[in-house]
C-alpha cells in the first residue's frame, strides 16, 4: 500500500509521453485509487497544480462554481490572455450566465434539426470521397472536414470560406511544434481570424440571416448590444470548441471500433444502438481529457490542503474510467446504461455544442452504416502534443466494403 | 409520478429534452416545457432525463 501510494505520488500527468503512447490510463488508474487530490509540479517553473480524477469529486468540484472558478484560466498552463476579452468559457457568474443565454437558444436540439441537411450533404461527400480513394489519412479528409463545414456554415461563414477556419485553429489552437512555424503564429493566426470576422459581423449587421454571427450581432445583455470585443470572444470560443473536438470523437471512433470489431458489428445488427453508441463513445474517448479551476478559498480535502489561488484539474478522462461507477470501464459497450459520463463536461459550463456535436457524428456513423462500410485503421494514430486534449493529427486507414 | 423543474436553476441546456423527448421539450421561446405527471410505465426514461440535467433543475417524486 504504501508502495502504490508513493508511486501514485510520482505520478507526472505534464509529462507527455504516456499520452503519446495512448498509455495515459494506467497513470488515471494509479492516482484514481490511491491519490485522489494528486500534486503535480509543473514545468518551466510553473505553480504546479492539483488534479482530481474520481467521479464523485469531479461532481462535488463543478457543483461548486463558486470555489473552483473558470475566470483564471481553464488550461492547465497558467498562460497570460493579455488585451483579450474572455470567452464564455473563462468567465464565472452572474456574466457567465448572462453570455451563455445569448448562444443557448442557437445551438439548442430541435435548432440543430434545421441544419440537418446540411450535415447530411457533407457526409455524403466526404464518404463519397474517402470510398472512392480507398486508402486515405481520415483526419485531413473527412474528421478535420466535417465540423468545419457544419460550424463554418452555422456561424455563417460561406462554404468557401471554410478552409481558411480550418487553417486558423490549427495554428490558434495547437502548442503542437509541427503547426508552430514562427514564435508569433498564434497571434498572427488569432488576427487573421478577427479580421474575417470583423467583416462578417457587419455583413450580418446590414442584413442579418439566420446564423449564429447574426443571432449574436442582435443580442443584448442589460439591453447593451455586445461589444466588437465580446463577439470576437465568441466566435473564437465557437471556432475552437466546435472543431478540434468534434473531430476528435470522429477519429476516436474508428480507433474504439478497431479495438472492439464485436460492438462495430453490434451496431450493423442493430442501429437503434446507434444513440446510446454516441454516449458511451463520448465517455471512452473523451476528447476534453481535462479542464482547470482555480481555488478561491482554502478547501480541505482528502487530508490536504488546496489554497487559495490553486489550480485544480478536473481530469473527465479519469472520471469516465472510475469502476465506481462504470462497470468495466476499459470495455467498449454501446448500450451501457446508464451512462451518465463527463465527456461534454457537467454543471454550469456544461457544453454548449453537445447537440450538434451528437448530430455529426451520429449522422456520419449512420452513413458508412447504411453504405456498409467498414473503416480500418492501417497505422498507428499521431497524437496532438498536449495531456489536455484527445487529439489525433493523422490516421491512415483503409475504407472497403464490409 | 411528479416531476418539477426550478426555473431559477434551468439554463436549457435541453439534456433531459435528449434522454426523454416524449416528457421534455425546450419550446421556441428556449424554454422547458415538461410533463409533470408522466405515466409510470415512463419512469426508467424520466429518470435518466431528471439525473442527466448537469444544473440538477430537475426534481422527481415517486
Ligand atoms: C464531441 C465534441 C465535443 C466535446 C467532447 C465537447 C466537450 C466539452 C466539454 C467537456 C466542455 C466543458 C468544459 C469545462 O467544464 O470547462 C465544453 C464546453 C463548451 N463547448 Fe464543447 N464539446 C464538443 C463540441 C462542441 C461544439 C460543436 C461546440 C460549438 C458549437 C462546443 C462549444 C462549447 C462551448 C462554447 C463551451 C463552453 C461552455 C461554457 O463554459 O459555458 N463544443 N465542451
Ligand atoms: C480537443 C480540443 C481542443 C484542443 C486540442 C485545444 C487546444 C488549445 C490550445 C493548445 C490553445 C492555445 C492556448 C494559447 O493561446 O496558448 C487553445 C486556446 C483556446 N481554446 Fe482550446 N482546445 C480544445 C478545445 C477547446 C474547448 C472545448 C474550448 C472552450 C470551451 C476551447 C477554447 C479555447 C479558447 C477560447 C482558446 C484561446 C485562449 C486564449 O485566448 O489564448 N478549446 N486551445
Ligand atoms: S437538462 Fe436541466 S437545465 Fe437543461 S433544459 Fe433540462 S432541466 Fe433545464
Amino acid at each position: 500500500m504504501s508502495i502504490a501510494t508513493h508511486g501514485a505520488a510520482q505520478v507526472d500527468l505534464s509529462d507527455l509521453a504516456p499520452f503519446l503512447a495512448g498509455r495515459e490510463h494506467e497513470l488515471f488508474r494509479e492516482i484514481r485509487e490511491h491519490d485522489p487530490l494528486h500534486w503535480n509540479t509543473e514545468p518551466n517553473d510553473g505553480p504546479g497544480y492539483w488534479s482530481l480524477t474520481r467521479y464523485a469529486d469531479l461532481i462535488t468540484a463543478i457543483e461548486d462554481p463558486a470555489t473552483f472558478v473558470n475566470g483564471q484560466g481553464t488550461q492547465i498552463p497558467s498562460r497570460r490572455v493579455e488585451g483579450h476579452t474572455p470567452t464564455v468559457h473563462n468567465t464565472d457568474p452572474p456574466r457567465h450566465t448572462e453570455l451563455r443565454k445569448v448562444a443557448t437558444p442557437h445551438l439548442r436540439a430541435v435548432k440543430v434539426k434545421e441544419w440537418q441537411d446540411l450535415i447530411e450533404t457533407s457526409v455524403s461527400t466526404i464518404l463519397d470521397d474517402i470510398e472512392r480513394r480507398g486508402e486515405v489519412e481520415l483526419v485531413s479528409s473527412a474528421s478535420a472536414v466535417l465540423p468545419i463545414q457544419v460550424l463554418g456554415q452555422v456561424l455563417g461563414v460561406p462554404a468557401q470560406d471554410c478552409p481558411l477556419l480550418a487553417n486558423w485553429t490549427d495554428r490558434v489552437i495547437s502548442d503542437d511544434p509541427e503547426f508552430m512555424r514562427s514564435p508569433d503564429e498564434k497571434e498572427r493566426a488569432r488576427e487573421e481570424l478577427f479580421d474575417y470576422f470583423r467583416g462578417l459581423t457587419e455583413a450580418r449587421r446590414a442584413e442579418p440571416r439566420n446564423d449564429i454571427v447574426s443571432k449574436l450581432v442582435a443580442a443584448r445583455i442589460g439591453g447593451e448590444p455586445l461589444s466588437w470585443e465580446d463577439l470576437a470572444a465568441y466566435y473564437f470560443v465557437l471556432v475552437g470548441a466546435g472543431n478540434e473536438t468534434t473531430r476528435n470523437l470522429l477519429t476516436g471512433a474508428v480507433l474504439a471500433f478497431a479495438e472492439f470489431p464485436g460492438e462495430w458489428e453490434r451496431l450493423r445488427a442493430d442501429r437503434a444502438l446507434l444513440r446510446p453508441a454516441i454516449e458511451e463513445l463520448l465517455r471512452f474517448i473523451t476528447p476534453i481529457r481535462a479542464m482547470r479551476r482555480t481555488a478561491t478559498k482554502d478547501v480541505e480535502w482528502h487530508g490536504r490542503t488546496i489554497r487559495t489561488g490553486d489550480k485544480v484539474v478536473l481530469w473527465f478522462q479519469a472520471a469516465n474510467r472510475d469502476p465506481e461507477v462504470f462497470a468495466e470501464p476499459d470495455t467498449l459497450t454501446i448500450d451501457r446504461t446508464p451512462n451518465q459520463h463527463l465527456g461534454f463536461g457537467w454543471g454550469i459550463h456544461t457544453c454548449l455544442g453537445s447537440h450538434l456535436a451528437r448530430a455529426e457524428v451520429s449522422t456520419f456513423l449512420r452513413h458508412v452504416l447504411e453504405r456498409d462500410l467498414r473503416i480500418v485503421p492501417v497505422a498507428e494514430p499521431d497524437r496532438l502534443h498536449t495531456n489536455q486534449f484527445h487529439a489525433f493529427k493523422r490516421l491512415r486507414v483503409r475504407v472497403e466494403q464490409a | 409520478m411528479r416531476v418539477s423543474v426550478d426555473r431559477d436553476l434551468c439554463v436549457a441546456h435541453g439534456q433531459c429534452e435528449y434522454n426523454d423527448p416524449d416528457h421534455f421539450t425546450i419550446n421556441d421561446d428556449g424554454e422547458l416545457e415538461l410533463d409533470e405527471n408522466p405515466p409510470d410505465d415512463s419512469r426508467a426514461s424520466v429518470v435518466r432525463a431528471v439525473s442527466a440535467c448537469p444544473v440538477r433543475a430537475l426534481t422527481a417524486e415517486y
